[in-house]
C-alpha cells in the first residue's frame, strides 16, 4: 500500500505549514529513495566502474598509479598461466568446498530444525552463528593448530593406529580446504534450515504412517523438498568462498593461494593498483557469470541466497 | 498387508538401521558442534596461558595477557578505533537498507527490481573486489586513509542486510494496522511512528547488531582502504599472527567474543527476548 | 483383504511438562469393523490420542492393545494404521498415484509394479476419481485432495483407520457430501475407525459409538443416542446438543417427582438419584418444551412459564424459538409444517414434561451461575 498517496489533509482550508516543512513533505518520495541510491551508487557503483578504468591503467612508477589507457594489465594476466592457475584453483577450492560444507551441512540443519524444544533449536541456532562472529582469522588459526603437523587431528589419527605419519600439516591443500568449509558451514547449515523448516512435519508422518522408516522418509519425502534449499546452499556457499582471502593466506603456502590474495598481494607487496585492479575485474566477471549460470539454471533467485537465511534470523 | 500376515512379534521396534541411522545421526551432530565451539574453547584456553607460547592445552593459568592488552597503546587503539568504524558503519549501513527498503515497499517504483539488485549486490561481491575498488577510488577522492573511508566502505558493503530485514519486516506487517490508525486520526507521520516502527524496530535491531560485529571483524576492507595508518583490531591480529605468534593475540579474540556476546545480550534485553 | 483389528485403550494418559495432562487415563474396547468418534472442544485431548494411536507422541502411561499386541511403543512405521491428516499432507511432489502407492513402495515385501497399478486403480475407484494417476496435488481441489489421502491411507489395507479432524477445512456442502462418501467407504470396507472432530453434528451422523472427551478424560461412551438422550454429566448433555440449563435446590421428593428451586422458579423433575437439600443442574432438550398460545394470565400445571416470541428462526425443517420469559430466555424447537405459527412478540406459554428433564447433581458453582443467564448453548 502506499501511504503516500492518500488524499492530502495540507490542502484543508485553514491549514497552513511553514515552507521548510511542506517542502520536505512534497519530497518525502525522493528524499527517502533518493539517499540509498545515491550512497550506493556513489559507493559502490562508481567505484566499481572506476576500478574497470583503473585497470587500463599504466604501471606506476612512484605514485600509486597514474591515468593513461592501456591493455598491458590484462596481456599480463594470459602471458604465464600462473593467474590463470590461481583462477582455476580459487574455482576448485569455492567447490570443493560448496559440495562438502552442504553435505556435512545438511544433517545438522535437518537434526536442528526438528528439534521439537523450541528453546534447544535457538540454542543451536545461535551457537552456529555465533561461530561466525570470531574473526575468521581468528578460526582459520584454530584450524591450523588443530591440523598442525603435531596438531590433535593427527595425534589423534596416529593413537588409534591409522597412519603412522602426519596427513596434513599447518599449511598446505588440505588444511585449505578444511579451513575454508569450516568457514562457511554455518551459511550452509542456516541456508538449508530454513529449507527444512519450512516442509510440514505432517509430510513426514504420513511417510511413517505407511511404513516408511526415518531413513526411507528422509530419502523419499525429506531430501527431494529440500532441494531447493540444498541448491541455494551450495551457491551461496561457492560464492562466498569464492572471494575467501584469509583461509587461503594463513593455511596456505604460496602455491595454495587464491585469487582474492594474489590480487591483495599484487595491491600491497608490488604496489600495481592497475594491474591489481585488472585482476579483479577479471574476478568480477567471473562471478557475473557463475551468478548468471546460476539464477539460469538453477532456478534461483538473489532472495534465495540472501532473504531466506537472513530472514530466517529475524523472524526466529 | 504384508506384516500382518506373517508372525509379529509382541513388541513390534524400529527397523536396525533406523536406530543405528539415529545414533550416528546424534553422535555426528554432536561433534559437528563440537567442532564449532571448539575454537571459542582453544583461544579461551590459549589466552589464558601462564607460558610464552601459543599452545594449547595452555601451561599453567595467568592474565598475564590480558594486562598486556590493556596496558598496550597499539591495542587499545585499535579497539577504539574498531569501536568508532562498527558504530558509524551501522549507522551508514543500517539507513541505507532501511530507507530502500521502505521505498520499495511504500512507493511504486518502474525500476523496482533494478533498484532491489542494487540493494543486495554488495553482499554478493567478493570483499576483495570491493576493496580494490574503493581504494582505488577514495585515493581519487582523497579521503583514502581516514576513519570515514572505513565507515563508509563498511556502511555500503553491509547495507544489504538491514535492506533485507526490513523488507521482510515491512512485508509482514498487515497494512489493516497501518489503515486503522489513519481512520482513528492520526497523520502519517503520527502512523509511523506509533504503528510501523515499533513493528519492524527488532528487524532493525538485528540489522544493526549484524552490521556490527561484521564491521569488528572486518579485515581486507579495512586494511586496504584504511592504509598503513589506521589499524583495526583485525588487522593487528593479523599482523601480529604473520610476526609474533603471542598469546596476546588470543586474549584480545576473547575480549572480542565477550565485548560481541554482551552486545547481543543488550539487544535481546530490550527486544525482550524477541530476538529469535 | 487383511481383517480389521480390536483397538483397546487402557490407563492411557500423556503428561506435558510434569503438570499439564492432556490425556488422563482414559479406556475404551472398539470392535472390529466400529465407527468410533472422539468428539469434543478444542483442547481436550482429542488429536493427543488420537496421535498417540498413531506412534507420533509418546504416552506417559497405559497401554495400547490391537488385536490384544501391545503396541504402546512401537514406531509409527510399525504398526498397521492408516491416519488421514487434518493439512491431508498429500507429497507435493509426487503425483496422485505415487502418493497412493507409497505405502506399497517403501513397504519391506515388495510389490512388482502391475500390483501396484492395480492398487492404485482399486483404490482411486473407491474414492470415485478414477484417471486421477498422474495429477499433481496442486492440481486438485480441497475436497479432491482429502479423497486422494483417503486413498492413501487406505491402500495398505490398515486394520485401523485414523481420522484427524479430516472435514474442518471443508465448506458446509461439500462437508456432508464428504461425511456420506467416508461412511460408505467406511462401510463397504469394514475397517475398524477412530474419527476425531469438534463438530458434534458430525459426531452423531457418522458414529456407531460416540466419545465424549472433555479436559483430557472421556466423560461418555455410548451410541448417538444413549449420548444424546442419555447424557451423564452436564457436560456431555451441553455439548451434544441445543439445552435449556437451570441450577438450583431440591426443596421437596413427592411420588418419584423431585422439586427444584431454580432462577427459573420451580422446575419438578423425576426424582431418580436427586436428594433433598443438595444442589442439582437441570437440562431440557428444546425439542421437548412445548410452545402454545398463551390462554389467560396463569400459566397451568408443573413446568410451565410464560413469556413473549422473542426472536424467531427457520433452521431447515426445524423453527427455533427464543421465548423471552420474566426470568430469562428459553429456547424452544418445533418441526415444522412450512408455516410458523408464532412471530415475535406473541405472548406464548412454554411447558414441559418432568419426564424429560435430566437432572445431575454435585457439579459445579460454575455452571450455576451461567443458568442465571438462562444459558441455550448451542455446540
Amino acid at each position: 500500500m502506499s501511504l503516500t498517496d492518500t488524499f492530502e489533509p495540507d490542502s484543508f482550508p485553514g491549514r497552513s505549514i511553514s515552507g521548510a516543512k511542506a517542502w520536505l513533505r512534497e519530497h518525502t518520495r525522493n528524499l527517502v529513495l533518493g539517499y540509498p541510491l545515491v550512497m550506493l551508487t556513489v559507493l559502490f557503483v562508481v567505484p566499481t566502474l572506476y576500478l574497470l578504468a583503473v585497470s587500463f591503467f599504466p604501471q606506476p612508477t612512484g605514485e600509486y598509479y597514474s591515468f593513461g589507457f592501456t591493455l598491458e594489465n590484462y596481456m599480463r594476466f594470459f602471458e604465464s598461466s600462473v593467474y590463470l592457475d590461481y583462477l582455476i584453483q580459487t574455482l576448485e577450492f569455492a567447490g570443493l568446498t560448496a559440495v562438502i560444507a552442504t553435505a556435512l551441512g545438511y544433517p545438522i540443519a535437518y537434526w536442528v530444525a526438528r528439534t521439537e524444544s523450541a528453546l534447544f533449536r535457538n540454542l543451536y541456532l545461535l551457537t552456529v552463528i555465533g561461530s561466525l562472529w570470531l574473526t575468521v582469522i581468528i578460526r582459520a588459526y584454530a584450524v591450523q593448530i588443530v591440523f598442525s603437523g603435531n596438531g590433535l587431528f593427527n595425534q589423534f589419527l596416529m593413537g588409534l593406529g591409522l597412519t603412522s605419519t602426519p596427513v596434513t600439516s599447518g599449511t598446505g591443500y588440505l588444511t585449505v580446504v578444511i579451513g575454508m568449509i569450516y568457514g562457511y558451514l554455518p551459511f550452509a547449515v542456516l541456508t538449508m534450515y530454513t529449507s527444512v523448516q519450512n516442509i510440514d512435519p505432517e509430510l513426514e508422518e504420513a511417510s511413517r504412517n505407511l511404513g516408511a522408516t526415518k531413513f526411507q522418509t528422509i530419502r523419499h519425502v525429506t531430501l527431494p523438498l529440500s532441494r531447493n534449499g540444498i541448491l541455494a546452499s551450495g551457491a551461496l556457499v561457492f560464492i562466498l568462498s569464492i572471494g575467501s582471502y584469509t583461509v587461503p593466506l594463513l593455511l596456505g603456502n604460496p602455491s595454495e593461494w587464491t585469487l582474492p590474495v594474489v590480487i591483495t598481494d599484487v595491491i600491497q607487496t608490488q604496489l600495481n593498483i592497475p594491474f591489481g585492479s585488472a585482476l579483479a575485474a577479471i574476478m568480477t566477471g567471473l562471478v557475473i557469470v557463475l551468478f548468471a549460470i546460476m539464477v539460469k539454471y538453477l532456478g534461483l533467485g538473489s532472495e534465495q541466497l540472501v532473504g531466506d537465511t537472513y530472514e530466517e534470523e529475524a523472524d526466529g | 498387508m504384508a506384516s500382518a500376515d506373517t508372525t509379529r512379534p509382541t513388541l513390534p521396534v524400529a527397523d536396525i538401521w533406523d536406530q543405528l541411522a539415529s545414533l550416528l545421526g546424534r553422535g555426528y551432530v554432536f561433534l559437528m558442534y563440537l567442532v564449532l565451539v571448539g575454537p571459542m574453547v582453544i583461544i579461551l584456553g590459549v589466552s589464558l596461558t601462564a607460558g610464552d607460547y601459543f599452545s594449547f592445552p595452555p601451561e599453567g593459568l595467568s592474565l598475564q595477557y590480558y594486562t598486556q592488552i590493556l596496558g598496550s597503546a597499539r591495542w587499545l587503539d585499535a579497539l577504539q578505533l574498531s569501536l568508532t568504524v562498527a558504530v558509524g558503519a551501522s549507522i551508514v549501513a543500517t539507513s541505507i537498507g532501511a530507507s530502500l527498503a521502505f521505498a520499495l515497499n511504500r512507493y511504486d517504483i518502474t525500476y523496482g527490481r533494478f533498484a532491489w539488485g542494487l540493494g543486495v549486490i554488495p553482499l554478493l561481491v567478493p570483499p576483495v573486489i570491493v576493496a580494490v575498488a574503493l581504494m582505488s577510488f577514495f585515493l581519487l577522492v582523497g579521503i583514502w586513509g581516514t576513519v570515514w573511508a572505513i565507515i563508509l566502505a563498511h556502511g555500503v558493503v553491509f547495507s544489504p542486510f538491514s535492506f533485507v530485514l526490513v523488507s521482510s519486516g515491512l512485508d509482514e506487517i498487515d497494512g489493516a494496522v497501518e489503515e486503522v490508525s489513519r481512520n482513528l486520526g492520526a497523520s502519517k507521520v503520527q502512523t509511523l511512528r506509533h504503528v510501523t516502527f515499533p513493528l519492524i524496530a527488532s528487524n532493525v535491531l538485528v540489522a544493526v547488531l549484524f552490521t556490527f560485529i561484521l564491521s569488528l571483524n572486518e579485515y581486507l576492507i579495512a586494511l586496504l582502504v584504511g592504509g598503513p595508518a589506521l589499524d583495526t583490531i583485525p588487522v593487528v591480529i593479523f599482523a601480529s599472527l604473520r610476526y609474533n605468534y603471542t598469546p596476546a593475540i588470543a586474549s584480545m579474540s576473547v575480549i572480542y567474543m565477550v565485548l560481541t556476546i554482551a552486545f547481543v545480550i543488550v539487544i535481546n534485553y530490550r527486544l525482550d527476548g524477541q530476538l529469535w | 483383504m487383511s481383517h480389521p483389528a480390536h483397538l483397546r485403550l487402557h490407563g492411557l494418559t500423556k503428561v506435558y511438562d510434569g503438570s499439564v495432562r492432556a490425556v488422563d487415563d482414559v479406556a475404551l474396547d472398539v470392535e472390529e469393523g466400529e465407527f468410533v468418534t472422539l468428539v469434543g472442544p478444542s483442547g481436550c485431548g482429542k488429536s493427543t490420542t488420537l496421535r498417540m494411536l498413531a506412534g507420533f507422541v509418546e504416552p506417559t502411561d497405559g497401554t495400547i492393545e490391537m488385536d490384544f499386541t501391545d503396541i504402546t511403543r512401537a514406531p509409527p512405521d510399525k504398526r498397521d494404521v492408516g491416519m488421514v491428516f487434518q493439512s491431508i499432507a498429500l507429497f507435493p511432489h509426487k503425483s496422485v498415484k505415487e502418493n497412493i502407492a507409497y505405502g506399497m513402495r517403501v513397504a519391506d515385501e515388495s510389490f512388482s509394479e502391475m500390483e501396484v497399478e492395480e492398487r492404485v486403480a482399486e483404490m482411486l475407484e473407491l474414492i470415485e476419481m478414477p484417471g486421477y494417476e498422474d495429477r499433481m496435488p496442486e492440481q486438485l481441489s480441497g475436497g479432491q485432495a482429502q479423497r486422494v489421502g483417503l486413498a492413501r491411507a487406505l491402500a495398505l489395507e490398515p486394520e485401523v483407520l485414523l481420522l484427524d479432524e479430516p472435514l474442518s477445512a471443508l465448506d458446509e456442502k461439500l462437508r456432508e457430501h464428504m461425511q456420506t462418501e467416508l461412511t460408505r467407504i467406511q462401510r463397504e470396507l469394514g475397517v475398524t475407525t477412530i474419527f476425531v472432530t469438534h463438530n458434534q453434528e458430525e459426531a452423531m451422523t457418522m458414529s456407531d459409538r460416540i466419545v465424549v472427551m472433555n479436559d483430557g478424560e472421556f466423560e461418555q461412551i455410548g451410541t448417538p443416542e444413549e449420548v444424546y438422550s442419555e447424557p451423564e454429566s452436564v457436560f456431555v448433555g451441553d455439548f451434544m446438543g441445543k439445552s435449556n440449563l437451570f441450577a438450583g435446590q431440591v426443596t421437596a421428593r413427592e411420588d418419584g417427582l423431585a422439586t427444584v428451586e431454580t432462577s427459573y422458579g420451580a422446575i419438578t423433575a423425576t426424582a431418580d438419584g436427586v436428594t433433598t437439600g443438595t444442589n442439582a443442574q437441570l437440562l431440557v432438550r428444546p425439542e421437548d418444551l412445548s410452545i402454545a398460545q398463551r390462554q389467560g394470565s396463569d400459566p397451568g400445571g408443573a413446568n410451565s412459564l410464560t413469556g413473549e416470541v422473542g426472536l424467531v428462526q427457520l433452521i431447515g425443517s426445524i423453527v427455533e424459538y427464543e421465548v423471552d420469559t420474566e426470568y430469562g430466555p428459553l429456547t424452544v424447537e418445533v418441526q415444522s409444517s412450512g408455516t410458523i405459527e408464532f412471530e415475535r412478540g406473541d405472548p406464548v406459554t412454554v411447558s414441559f414434561d418432568p419426564a424429560d428433564v435430566r437432572s445431575f447433581t454435585g457439579v459445579d458453582d460454575s455452571l450455576a451461575s451461567e443458568a442465571d443467564d438462562g444459558v441455550e448453548v448451542a455446540p
